[in-house]
């Protein structure tokens, strides 16, 4: 009698720890969790995809028209900002007479390049960690992921000068760097990638859009120059000389060619 | 052999001894005073032998062998008692209205009422089978404090919003429902409330505590009708039978009014009036839509009874709903069909013979319920049927004439461009009727965008709801040693619902048209299945009694659905909207399919209830949940509570005040409760795709796939905490007749879930974090009492709550955030710290300005130079002068503030109940104060809209009106953007329910063997008393939107008849 009793109250207890934790642990069911997605070269470049999206956002992304090809002329007397008056997209009239406020400014412009940033970085670490890939199949998207990140963190920088910087993507605040040091991390980027020399100079009719050496080199050289880095002219120097030397690059001979669908894609295009 | 023989006569002689009656005798007394009952009738079961007591309230007679005495007072609670070998008896009767002994339906099991140290409301059978309701919410509302029911609007089907204790937090406030012990989700609203035996709403902290992770927001725990045991079947057919009509038409302007009214607004605009006056059309839209008498009809089977091992119940119930809007075209429309079987069985009954494993019983609850529905649009400004009614102008008549048909406009809608092949084509896309005749389409006179006409929205096929729900449990309990109980259980609720629909080629406005047939369907189903294991024991000791409960509980749920659509049916045949039968190719056909990942939750809890005496009584809960939408980090949580009560009424001090108060309890509770209704997975990232990017030139270019993960994660998240304070006190006076019950509760919500604020920089989604606080603190009261004047049974109760609501942080980085909007008026709803949740937002006004002077003199001083401008530079005279709340010498946003809210102060429900002789008469009141409505039914960016009459108190001229602006287009002085000219009170005082009945005599009615016949009309929101000019004052819907009114669809009122009838 008494054993049975003992046996009943057993059972019951065991009973209540049988629930375990594995009852709780669910999955998706038509999502991928992130935790172990960037297993294969596949889903990297599928990461790596992702980084170019934000380009598409540049122009007019929640409301918010840049105008993001005439932007930086904005400022100079190339290019007039327009409008039916002063109103009409305040914060470039704004910029063009260089009273942008930290209220009045190209605030979703702001929020897309952070996105691109975001993105790259995911690509770039997430290639990185990746074992069991070998670095020749790594090294096209990591070069590919460092020089979106350099251009997005580059327009960061020449329109607002001291931003906060990040390669890990954050969960909480991120103090801010100076300009310069901004510069010194973009250039880091843009030598890795293309001392790497796996990108192709120009891409062919399958991957027009991708970055190339050509653009990264471009790229460089732009920046240098807004910095006005004496130090590295030469290397600039070099750079345009491979680009022109490599004979794949030319001038259209219709300047308007330059902004049609049908002619996208030209000679004359980095 | 001469002993033998002997034997067997004496045996046979015994036998017929064992046959003889016995004599027995005693005396009835009553249970509160000791005196002698007279007049107590007591019989022998089963049989006609039965006497009285006499005036010194002694009995005797004979009684056979094994009788059962059954033995029955007025006033008094029956008695049966075996007669076994005794022939002396000493009866004690108990009053009827000792309340004492009364159970309450806690967590887990019941308590007895006396002992119950949490805050409880009980809705009991007998308030239940008064109210009689057929409707859900018609259960709870106004019957016990502290809770408030939102409905979504009047519509049959329409579903309500239980809030307890005031709205939790910003995300899910529903409380959590259990039925019959096991949770449902998706809401009561496919229970047939004729099968409910009681409810209880679980208030406080300490009640809801052994539901921890889910019980934030309160417990509504529903127990469902069972059988009797030892009860001779019985077998009760009730119907009714409703007339609904809408209990109130809003004002608006008729055809002369509206002409006058439109040619003022032209010549304050600088136009040239249109309406010379001379039209005869003069529609009353209202009149047009309200479907009038509109039926209800509820049919109820139940049958009950048992022996002495097995009880069971068992309902068959039909309920249909006509809308008072639609309803006439099968466009709202409800309908159920309900089945509940109810039993238990005792499997083993051997308590006489053994301590160990003394009993087993098992019970089953097994319904099925299917309902059928059709809903319109019932809630907004944007072609809801109502809220065109309001909107559409009297010149325009329901049907067009034979001459419009012939116009451009009408003769253009019928020639467009075929979608299928791309070429025009002339086919009919007017609406017509039943009887054939084109409705009007608003646009033929003015611009209307999406308001359309009423009746041809309604004539439009339009989406069936279809729903079959099976929710069974079973359990098993079995008695192992004196009082230790060990109970398992297992519950399933599987449901299956989806709609389908069709469309075909029609042209209602601007913004709805269409030019291909389309059709539809969807299917979903969802599983929960939940186990349950318990362990109980009680014992008393001399004066100490303690209850332990030990248990564990697991639940797991999950959704699948598929869906699918194509377009161009041969032919608009409604029989054959089917999916097969359109003609569509594959580049039409879509296709969906989804199933949501498991959620589970498991569990772990234990209760002590001790009390000395039953006079000091204390109770510990405490529960430990783990549940699957939170991450490794924080898996589980721990909800404790504690209460305390004290019965001032047993201490041996108060035994002078016996006599006239039975009852003084105080008691305190505190704990913690949690709230895990969030989405799955948001303590991690998943995978998004759709993040694509084109390579490539011309023919190769190819869009990318493009992934990244959904947001920044928050692995830390946790549940939503409330912790809730509550002390009260109940007492009873003059045997019971007069009950009276306080408490006062703070309940405060910490790490309510909201996007964590960081800056735009992170360049993600944010994670959802703990972040917001909310407190709602108030006071319940209720009140009973009743007492009999001559041969008047009279019942009366009352229950006041007030509430108080204020979010402490919202938990993001400014602070506030706005909700809801009008078109062009602006944000109307909003949140921020400090606030009641959520509240109306606007600017003040002061007047209308009657002349140019005051527009001259109101102006502002800028203190640092000294000149004066004007705030309102725009005005004319007969605009409004608004407000200058931040004192910056315009009128524009920084000058909006709190202008009203929709959460009521006070709730108060008020019941009567008299009995005379065969006839009763119940009325319930209800009653909330200090809500606002916002009144949202205008379209202030359209300017030929009728107007509602209020509006024929505009400025015309000095000295017309200071309440509402002149009528003008353009509106440069902004009169209609978002202020308290929308803000009205919505207090109300309603006759929800009055039901007056009578019951057939019993001489009468026995004859045809019908235990009881009663029959009784009864109406529903009879009288309602408000000053609010719209619809409905008692309808808003829930969320960020409570209190704003769209042209929502109002209740009915409903007159009906029914019959209640028993065998």
């Amino acid at each position: 009698m008494k054993n049975i009793r003992f046996l009943f109250s057993l059972l019951f207890i065991a009973g209540l720890f049988s629930c375990s934790d594995s009852f709780l642990d669910v999955q998706p069911t038509t999502e991928d969790m992130e935790s172990d997605y960037y297993s294969s070269e596949e889903k990297l470049q599928e990461a790596l995809v992702a980084a170019y999206d934000p380009l598409q956002w540049c122009d007019y992304s929640w409301g918010q028209f840049a105008g993001f090809n005439f932007l930086s002329d904005a400022m100079s007397d190339d290019i007039h900002v327009g409008g039916a008056d002063y109103s009409d997209i305040d914060i470039l009239h704004l910029m063009a007479d260089f009273r942008a406020t930290p209220e009045k400014t190209l605030s979703d412009l702001w929020t897309v390049l952070y996105s691109g940033v975001n993105r790259s970085n995911i690509a770039i670490n997430k290639t990185r960690e990746l074992e069991g890939l070998s670095e020749d199949k790594k090294q096209p998207i990591l070069a590919e992921a460092l020089v979106l990140r350099a251009f997005y963190y580059s327009w960061l920088w020449k329109l607002w000068g001291n931003v906060p910087y990040y390669t890990i993507n954050p969960s909480s605040f991120v103090e801010q760097i100076a300009a310069d040091e901004v510069y010194e991390k973009v250039m880091e980027d843009l030598d890795e990638a293309i001392g790497m020399n796996v990108l192709a100079m120009k891409g062919n009719n399958r991957t027009y859009g991708r970055v190339t050496q050509a653009m990264a080199m471009m790229l460089r050289t732009k920046v240098v120059l807004y910095q006005k880095d004496e130090s590295r002219y030469t290397q600039a120097l070099t750079d345009m000389k491979t680009i022109i030397g490599s004979g794949q690059y030319d001038l259209v001979n219709d300047f308007a060619d330059l902004w049609e669908e049908e002619t996208e894609w030209s000679e004359e295009t980095i | 052999m001469k002993k033998k023989l002997f034997t067997i006569l004496f045996l046979l002689g015994t036998f017929s001894v064992f046959a003889q009656n016995i004599p027995i005798q005693g005396i009835v007394v009553s249970g509160t005073d000791d005196e002698p009952l007279p007049g107590v009738t007591i019989a022998v079961k089963g049989s006609t032998t039965g006497t009285m007591t006499d005036i010194e309230g002694a009995f005797s007679f004979s009684v056979p062998e094994n009788a059962i005495l059954s033995v029955s007072y007025i006033g008094y609670q029956s008695q049966e008692i075996a007669v076994g070998n005794r022939t002396d008896f000493r009866i004690v009767l108990q009053d009827d209205n000792q309340l004492l002994n009364e159970v309450v339906v806690v967590g887990y099991g019941v308590q007895k009422k006396s002992v119950v140290t949490a805050a409880i409301g009980s809705v009991t059978g007998e308030s239940l089978s008064k109210l009689n309701p057929t409707r859900i919410d018609n259960v709870l509302k106004g019957q016990t404090a502290g809770v408030t029911i939102f409905q979504e609007s009047g519509q049959p089907g329409a579903g309500s919003k239980v809030r307890i204790r005031g709205t939790g937090t910003i995300n899910n406030s529903d409380p959590l429902y259990i039925v019959d012990g096991f949770i449902v989700n998706g809401g009561i609203d496919y229970l047939n409330p004729q099968d409910i035996e009681r409810v209880e709403v679980l208030k406080d902290a300490a009640s809801a505590a052994v539901y921890g992770a889910r019980g934030a927001n309160g417990v509504v725990l529903v127990t469902t009708k069972g059988g009797t045991f030892n009860k001779k079947t019985s077998v009760s057919y009730d119907f009714s039978y409703g007339w609904q009509n809408a209990w109130k038409k809003r004002s608006v302007l008729n055809a002369r009014e509206y002409q006058i009214l439109m040619n003022e607004q032209a010549i304050n605009s600088g136009k040239t009036p249109a309406y010379d006056l001379s039209s005869t059309i003069n529609t009353d839209w209202q009149e047009e839509v309200f479907n009038s008498n509109a039926p209800v009809i509820n049919h109820q089977v139940s049958i009950d009874g048992g022996n002495d091992k097995v009880s069971y119940f068992l309902s068959f119930g039909y309920y249909s709903q006509d809308g008072i809007v639609g309803g006439n075209f099968d466009r709202s429309n409800y309908e159920r069909w309900s089945i509940r079987n109810n039993n238990t069985y005792k499997i083993m009954d051997a308590k006489k013979e053994r301590n160990f494993l003394h009993h087993a019983t098992i019970g089953t609850n097994l319904s099925y319920s299917r309902i059928l529905s059709t809903g319109v649009e019932a809630n907004s400004e944007y072609g809801s049927p109502l809220g065109s009614a309001l909107l559409l102008s009297p010149l325009i008549p329901v049907y067009a004439t034979d001459e419009d048909l012939q116009n451009s406009f009408y003769q253009g809608l019928n020639t467009y461009v075929d979608p299928k092949t791309d070429e025009e084509v002339t086919k009919e896309r007017w609406v017509r009727s039943k009887d054939g005749r084109v409705y009007s389409v608003p646009g033929n006179y003015s611009q209307y965008n999406e308001i359309v006409n009423p009746l041809a929205a309604m004539s439009l096929p339009g989406d069936k709801h279809n729903s079959d729900k099976f929710v069974v449990n079973g359990w098993l309990e079995l008695g192992i040693w004196d009082n230790l109980k060990f109970r398992t259980s297992i519950g399933s609720d599987l449901a299956f619902w989806g709609n389908n629909g069709w469309g075909h080629e029609y042209y209602l406005g601007t913004t709805n048209h269409s030019t291909r047939s389309s059709v539809w369907a969807n299917k979903y189903r969802g599983v929960t299945w939940q186990v349950d294991n318990t362990l109980s024991y009680d014992k008393t000791i001399e004066k100490h009694s303690f209850a332990v409960l030990l248990g564990q509980s697991a639940i797991k749920n999950w959704e699948e659905s598929i869906g699918a659509s194509n377009y161009y049916l041969p032919s608009n045949n409604p029989d054959k909207a089917w999916i097969d039968y359109a003609t569509g190719t594959a580049a039409d056909r879509n296709g969906w399919g989804s199933r949501t990942a498991d959620h589970a939750i498991s569990s772990l809890f234990g209760r002590l209830s001790y009390n000395y005496d039953e006079r000091y009584m204390g109770e510990f809960t405490v529960r430990r949940d783990g549940s699957s939408n939170f991450g490794k980090n924080n898996l589980y949580a721990t909800f404790p509570s504690v209460s305390a009560g004290w019965n001032i009424h047993n201490e041996a001090f108060m035994e002078s005040t016996r006599n006239w108060l039975t009852m003084l309890k105080v008691r305190a509770s505190w704990g913690k409760n949690g709230n895990e209704n969030i989405d799955a997975f948001r303590y991690t990232t998943t995978i998004n795709s759709g993040n694509n990017y084109p390579f490539g030139k011309g023919e190769n270019m190819i869009i990318n796939t493009g992934v990244k993960p959904n947001g920044i994660a928050n692995a830390d998240l946790r549940w939503e905490e409330s912790q809730q304070t509550d002390i009260g006190f109940d007492a009873r006076f003059l045997n019971n007749a007069l009950t009276f019950s306080f408490d006062y509760y703070d309940k405060r919500t910490n790490g309510m879930l909201m996007d964590v604020p960081l800056p735009n920089y992170v360049g993600d989604n944010r994670p959802i974090g703990n972040v917001g606080k909310m407190k709602n603190s108030g006071v319940e009261m209720e009140i009973g009492y009743r007492f009999n004047v001559s041969d008047f049974r009279v019942n009366l109760s009352a229950n006041a709550t007030y509430l108080k609501n204020k979010l402490l942080d919202l938990g993001n980085e400014n602070g506030w955030s706005n909700y809801d909007d009008l078109k062009n008026v602006g944000t109307i709803t909003r949140a921020q710290n400090g606030e009641p949740f959520p509240y109306f937002y606007g600017k003040k006004t002061n007047g209308i300005f009657q002349n140019q002077e005051e527009i001259d003199t109101y102006t502002w001083t800028d203190p640092e130079t000294g000149v004066s401008q004007l705030i309102q530079p725009n005005a004319q005279p007969g605009d409004v002068r608004f407000v200058d709340l931040n004192n910056d010498g315009k009128i524009d946003d920084d000058d909006r503030t709190k202008i009203g809210k929709g959460t009521p102060d006070w709730i108060f429900g008020f019941n009567i109940s008299l009995e005379y002789k065969g006839f009763d008469l119940n009325a319930m009141f209800y009653s909330t104060v200090g809500n606002d409505i916002y009144d949202g039914t205008r379209r202030t960016d359209l300017p030929y809209v009728n107007l509602p009459s209020y509006m024929l108190d505009r400025w015309h001229g000095e000295g017309t009106s200071n309440t509402i602006p002149r009528l003008v287009e353009g509106d440069l002085n902004e009169n209609w953007l978002s202020s308290d000219l929308y803000v009205q009170d919505g207090s109300f005082l309603r006759l929800k329910n009055i039901q007056l009945g009578y019951t057939l005599p019993d001489h009468l009615t026995r004859k045809a063997f019908v235990n009881r016949l009663r029959v009784y009309v009864s109406a529903e929101n009879l009288l309602t008393f408000t000053k609010y000019r719209g619809f409905d004052p008692e309808i808003s819907s829930g969320g960020t939107s409570l209190g704003v009114d769209r042209g929502v669809y109002p209740q009915a009122r409903t007159i009906s008849v029914g019959v209640n009838l028993s065998f």
